[in-house]
């Protein structure tokens, strides 16, 4: 029998399958596959004609051209491939929180497994990283449908605590992932946008298609505790007693300019941000997700 | 400072109410796991400054609000604050009450009338203040009297409400007199009044000098004016104007008493300040008229807040006589033609005004005697005299030379002409008494003069002087200083047109002095006041003060060639000459009368009322016809018909205190200017003590401390 898991659902993965998951730029895969490749390779889709040097097959010389032209010409077509998707999922301890009878990191866990089942549905690897400051879990990409049982064990046994490094991580992951692949990084972000800049300029100079999904609570947005209140880092020990009427306005004020930073620097290396609050449906959030990259135009970056 | 309901203080400790709030809602604290811990710690470095301060600022406005509703239930008296301010307790505190007519309104929703809720909210207020001496200065005395305590001061019968108007000049004099003279360290004045128009006489010259002198005590004296400036209710107040008997047509003067009917004169208006009365529908209301017994019932119809019933017939001697022998109540023989009764209108917003009183009697003969050498010296005066202006006036003129003089045959009579050298003592003296019983007086120089008679003239004994209104006695002191010829006929320049003999007419016309020629002119010698002057200064017209009319001294004589006065060409020096004679006998006829009408006036109030002065006052009075409830010696503060020796006095409330016409914002600060008067307006009937002003005070803290809490508990606006 197969098991459960309750952080997928496959109605929903199977609605969603529906919707192809396309890079926004040509990815280097180990199989054909339906993305597009650097490469020159033998699909039907036209690609451009180059002269004929010698050497070349003479097979796919262009014989009507050489009627017109009284010159050889090579007919070149596109290459599809796969790729390679990489999610990359914050499990510190602030992912840990949530107050809508689901923390960010549940809410994380559903989004990536849902999107790994669908890249291996259309035949591309998926593989998972997970970080915090004591453990760091990778599962390495691969196409197999069984991958996925392997999936949904690790990453069901995960338990977000301690610090994030997820920063160090991405610089470290720019460099270990061969190039052309695909980047999705699920976290809050809490951190400093300018070190995030760094991370994204590191995984685009490397040519992955990276994409972000800023998790928040609806409880972190609105800030409306209305008792004296002593918060927890969830991240660390630290504790701050605060009268929430007296500092919610100041506590709006820098979470928007937090917010905003975030999406200038996302604008500015060209990496998909997509912020979710996690009282929206998974279903939801891929399909935008999805459908966006589908259509080419996605919210934030542009295709390169 | 002073609380009505001090215990309530008590309660002052809740005033940590607040605090104790805010110590347990931080202590009650929730402790939350937070995620976004960047964004706590980046606003807590962002909390700087005035969002320090403003949750202590919203903690003290909430503790100000609760001492704010301690304070406001517990009742502080604005005097209290006043008190407090003038450093520990009062040495003087003068109470200024006015008890005129006005001050018996009621309000418009209130049964207590003005005076009564002045009392009240004056009792628990006073009772408040340790002074060691209670003074009070009362319009029915203007006199500074002082009291054991505050009770003793407002249950003095001088406290209530008479028929007289309130002099407020006079009463802030006699206050400052009292405070020149007793100098306290600290005094607290308290003027009550009603702020009518006419009680504060602000047109009045002496209100520069109380200013003066009200700013030069403001170190020591604190003064807090209580007010009543509600309008009453729809009031009406009802006055008699004449009451006369008059003999019916067919009847033949053979017999005083008989044929003769009582005519009353009324005039009904409303009190309300003339802008408003114009609004007042047309009505017709009833009046009693209660005389001799009877009551009598009468409609007077009233426009535009005024009525009038002209010589409306109340009945006949005759009935009079009637009604007397059934009723064996009544004294009897006292049936005469000297009668009295009283009118009065339904209840109104004023009980006060709603009743007047009458008396009235036969008009004497307007008798004269004419002591002269030669009468054709003095015709004219003769001729003006013979010719009464009234024609209800009998008049009988006799000439006599000063030989044939007779000092007993003054009895009777209203006008003595003296053209002649000075009387002889005996003369003199008698003259002296028909002049002291209110006779007038007019003395021409003789025809002849032999120089100045001062040093010739005998003296009177000092035993035997009589006292002519505290003066000395000057008629043995008149003289005239030989005759001058003037090279041509000069006129008056000067006199006084706004009282004594030459006073302007009531409607107000100037006489034509100015049209008097002088040919021949005797200088008066004397201590006399000049009524009329010549340019040059020498004197034609000289009295014994400047508002006498009954003694007046002429400096040349009434014909040619002395001066011009009853030619035919001086048709207006003719006139001027015949008004004064009648004035002449119309104050001496006035005393002989055995009816006085006059009108209720404080003991020493500086009005002039001659008609007033001249009454039998060593004699006992007895009240005829009055309310009841005051002191013997407030006889003369209240309306009503008393017996003064042989004479009847009708007491009248002044018209002018009828008029509700309030003291104009302008007229209060013009003549209070630079004074600090802290003012309460009150309303009337009401049950609120004075200390409301105070309460509202604090309620204002409470409110204002309410209103800063919620806006800075506000939250800020959401930035977009």
């Amino acid at each position: 029998m197969q098991r459960q898991y309750p952080f997928f659902d496959p109605a929903i993965a199977a609605r969603l399958s529906a919707i192809p998951l396309i890079s926004r730029s040509a990815m280097i895969g180990g199989v054909s596959g339906r993305h597009k490749s650097p490469h020159r390779g033998a699909s039907v889709e036209f690609a451009e004609y180059r002269k004929y040097v010698p050497g070349d097959d003479l097979r796919r010389l262009d014989w009507r051209a050489y009627g017109r032209t009284d010159r050889f010409y090579v007919k070149e077509f596109e290459a599809d491939t796969n790729l390679r998707l990489v999610l990359v999922v914050d499990t510190s301890g602030s992912m840990n929180f949530g107050s809508v009878g689901m923390s960010k990191w549940e809410y994380a866990r559903q989004l990536a497994t849902t999107l790994a089942y669908l890249a291996i549905q259309q035949g591309d690897a998926a593989g998972l990283v997970c970080a915090s400051n004591s453990i760091t879990h990778r599962l390495p990409t691969r196409r197999n449908p069984a991958h996925l049982a392997a999936w949904m064990e690790i990453i069901s046994a995960i338990i977000p605590s301690g610090q994030t490094h997820l920063p160090r991580l991405l610089h470290e992951l720019a460099e270990t992932i061969p190039q052309r692949a695909m980047v999705v990084v699920v976290s809050d972000f809490f951190d400093e946008p300018r070190i995030w800049r760094d991370c994204f300029e590191h995984l685009r100079f490397r040519k992955h298609d990276v994409s972000a999904f800023q998790l928040l609570d609806p409880e972190e947005l609105r800030f409306d505790f209305q008792r004296p209140t002593r918060f927890m880092d969830m991240e660390g020990n630290a504790s701050i007693f605060v009268e929430p009427s007296d500092i919610q306005g100041r506590y709006q004020v820098a979470l928007t300019e937090f917010l905003e930073d975030m999406q200038i620097t996302c604008l500015e290396t060209s990496t998909e941000f997509r912020r979710v609050t996690i009282d929206t449906s998974i279903e939801q959030t891929l399909k935008d997700f999805l459908v966006a990259r589908t259509s080419g135009s996605s919210r934030q970056g542009s295709r390169k | 400072m002073g609380f009505l309901q001090p215990w309530i203080l008590f309660a002052l400790p809740l005033a940590i109410i607040p605090i104790a709030i805010h110590l347990a809602n931080q202590w009650r604290y929730q402790t939350k796991p937070w995620a976004a811990m960047m964004f706590l710690l980046r606003a807590k470095t962002m909390h700087r400054g005035f969002d320090r301060l403003r949750q202590w600022i919203i903690l003290s406005l909430r503790v100000a609000a609760v001492i704010g509703v301690v304070l406001a239930v517990s009742r502080p008296i604005s005097s209290g604050v006043v008190a407090w301010i003038a450093g520990g307790d009062l040495d003087t505190i003068i109470v200024l009450m006015d008890c005129s007519p006005t001050m018996s309104a009621t309000g418009p929703d209130a049964d207590l009338s003005k005076h009564q809720t002045a009392i009240k909210q004056l009792r628990n207020s006073l009772s408040m203040f340790n002074a060691s001496k209670w003074v009070m200065v009362d319009s029915n005395s203007l006199k500074a009297t002082q009291f054991a305590s505050s009770q003793s001061l407002l249950s003095s019968p001088a406290i209530q409400t008479s028929d007289t108007p309130c002099d407020w000049p006079a009463m802030l004099e006699s206050a400052l007199s009292y405070l020149d003279i007793e100098k306290p360290a600290q005094a607290h004045v308290w003027i009550v009044s009603d702020l009518q128009a006419s009680n504060f006489s602000p047109s009045s010259p002496r209100w520069e000098s109380i200013r003066d002198r009200l700013i030069a005590q403001r170190a020591t004296v604190k003064i807090t004016s209580i007010e009543y400036p509600d309008p009453p209710r729809s009031n009406y107040a009802i006055h008699v104007t004449d009451a006369r008997w008059e003999r019916r047509s067919n009847q033949r003067p053979t017999d005083s008493r008989v044929g003769m009917d009582l005519y009353l004169s009324i005039v009904i208006e409303s009190t309300l300040h003339i802008d408003s009365a114009s609004t007042i529908d047309s009505r017709s209301i009833p009046v009693s008229i209660a005389w001799q017994g009877n009551e009598i019932q009468a409609s007077v119809d009233v426009s535009s807040g005024r009525g009038e019933l002209k010589d409306y017939r109340v009945g006949s001697l005759d009935e009079a006589k009637r009604s007397l022998d059934s009723d064996s109540a009544q004294e009897s023989g006292t049936v005469s033609l000297q009668t009295w009764g009283s009118v009065r209108l339904p209840l109104d917003g004023n009980l006060a005004d709603n009743e007047d009183f009458f008396a009235a009697d036969l008009q004497p003969i307007a008798r004269t005697i004419v002591v002269c050498d030669r009468s054709a010296n003095v015709l004219p005066v003769i001729l003006a005299a013979e010719s009464p202006a009234d024609p209800s006036i009998q008049s009988e003129v006799v000439v006599v030379p000063p030989s044939s003089f007779d000092p007993q045959s003054l009895d009777g009579i209203a006008f003595l002409v003296w053209q002649s050298a000075s009387p002889d003592p005996t003369t003199a003296k008698a003259i002296y008494e028909f002049v002291n019983r209110g006779g007038s007086l007019w003395m021409f120089p003789p025809e002849q003069i032999n120089g100045p008679s001062v040093s010739s003239a005998p003296q009177i004994p000092e035993a035997t002087r009589i006292k002519l209104d505290d003066e000395p006695n000057k008629l043995l002191e008149i003289s005239w200083d030989e005759w001058n010829n003037l090279p041509e006929p000069i006129s008056p320049t000067t006199w006084r047109s706004d009282v004594g003999l030459l006073r302007a007419t009531q409607s107000g016309a100037s006489l034509e002095v100015g049209e008097l020629r002088v040919k021949k002119l005797a200088t008066i010698l004397g201590k006399l006041t000049a009524v009329a002057s010549f340019a040059d200064g020498r004197v034609l017209i000289a009295a014994l003060g400047v508002s006498s009319t009954e003694f007046i001294v002429w400096a040349t004589l009434p014909v040619l060639p002395f001066s011009a006065m009853a030619s035919s060409a001086d048709n207006q020096a003719g006139v001027v000459l015949y008004v004064t004679v009648q004035r002449a006998i119309e104050s001496g006829i006035r005393n002989l009368s055995s009816i006085v009408n006059t009108w209720a006036t404080a003991e020493n109030s500086s009005s002039e009322n001659l008609r007033f002065a001249r009454l039998p006052r060593s004699q006992k009075w007895e009240p005829i016809i009055t309310t009841e409830g005051f002191l013997s010696n407030q006889m003369t503060n209240h309306a009503g018909v008393f017996r003064a020796g042989a004479k009847i006095v009708a007491i009248h409330r002044p018209r002018l205190e009828d008029n509700a016409k309030m003291l104009e914002i302008g007229d209060w600060n013009r003549l209070f200017e630079g004074v600090a008067i802290k003012r309460l307006s009150e309303q009337t009937g009401s049950s609120n003590d004075l200390q409301s002003e105070a309460w509202r005070g604090f309620m204002v803290l409470l409110i204002c401390a309410m209103l800063g809490e919620a806006a800075m508990s506000l939250p800020k606006m959401k930035q977009t």
